[in-house]
């Protein structure tokens, strides 16, 4: 991101050092706050959608295994289900999340703040994009 | 007696500039195409001039979009140039026609003109037609506003999938 601020707003990357790596910090605490919270109140939505189709190619997988008890049978489906879960909705949230900040960074820099000086500008549309991200993941809508 | 009138007519030659008569013009045009960073358009034609009575040196005046200016003419008197700037929003792409006067020309067209009379009536020595092709003006959509328009797009696809995922 400061490249955007580097290239297009023309500021110094040597005397913004400090600042760019403040501010990166600072908004890449509050983007992987987003990640999470996000990915975790999707996980749950993605197991139930996944749940009929994961427990259909587990049960074919095992289907000629007659040692296997039920019990067994239904732990590796949860196990099975839990990852698939995991994965899409980290993949998703990593998704979803890139977007909407890319969409606040863009538009807070070159239309809100965009007479301002490019050090502020920097500053607050970037810590607000991902400020705005981590308050929406918390969210459960 | 004899002498006098000599010098006398030797005088009003000096004066009024010699005539050019049968003008060929050899043009070389300039016009800015570059209008992102400045506010007015450069017009700029660069001619040589041959008189069929071999005038030389010869004072000339032109009338351009700009109104009748000067002719800028080269120590050896072997060259020429008119030049004058328009306001970018005025500067439509086209033909500019600059038309040549002689000293005698330039005042029977000041004459027409404090007169009020036609001035396409008074002969120019010779016509230059200075093109412009239009300038640059930057492009159509600035390349943020497509930035935000794409930044946007992208964001309302990703809302919609979230939107069908958490239904």
């Amino acid at each position: 991101m400061p490249r955007l601020f580097w290239r297009i707003h023309m500021m110094d990357p040597l005397s913004s050092a400090a600042i760019f790596a403040l501010v990166t910090g600072i908004a890449t605490y509050l983007v992987a706050f987003a990640y999470m919270n996000t990915k975790f109140v999707l996980k749950h939505k993605v197991a139930q959608k996944v749940e009929d189709a994961v427990t259909r190619e587990v049960m074919r997988k095992l289907a000629d295994d007659k040692k296997m008890g039920k019990k067994e049978k239904d732990e590796r489906v949860l196990w099975k289900k839990n990852e698939v879960a995991e994965a899409e909705a980290t993949t998703f949230s990593l998704f979803y999340n890139n977007a909407l900040f890319l969409m606040l960074v863009v538009v807070g820099s070159f239309l809100v703040f965009r007479s301002i000086a490019p050090a502020y500008n920097y500053v607050f549309s970037t810590l607000g994009a991902a400020g705005v991200i981590a308050l929406f993941s918390t969210s459960s809508q | 007696m004899n002498c006098l009138v000599l010098v006398l007519a030797a005088l009003v030659a000096v004066v009024t500039g010699e005539t050019c008569t049968g003008a060929q013009v050899e043009a070389v045009g300039f016009t800015s195409q570059d209008a992102t960073i400045v506010t007015k358009i450069a017009y700029i034609a660069d001619f040589t001039l041959s008189c069929s009575n071999g005038a030389k040196d010869i004072s000339l005046y032109a009338e351009t979009v700009d109104g009748i200016v000067g002719v800028a003419r080269s120590v050896d008197g072997v060259k020429y140039q008119v030049s004058w700037v328009e306001d970018v929003a005025t500067a439509s792409s086209g033909e500019r026609p600059i038309k040549l006067y002689d000293e005698q020309g330039y005042a029977s067209l000041r004459k027409a003109q404090r007169g009020s009379e036609d001035t396409s009536s008074v002969q120019a020595i010779a016509t230059i037609n200075l093109y412009h092709p239009g300038a640059y003006r930057g492009p159509w959509v600035q390349s943020e506003t497509m930035a935000i328009l794409a930044a946007i797009f992208i964001y309302y696809y990703a809302l919609t999938q979230k939107t069908r995922l958490m239904a």
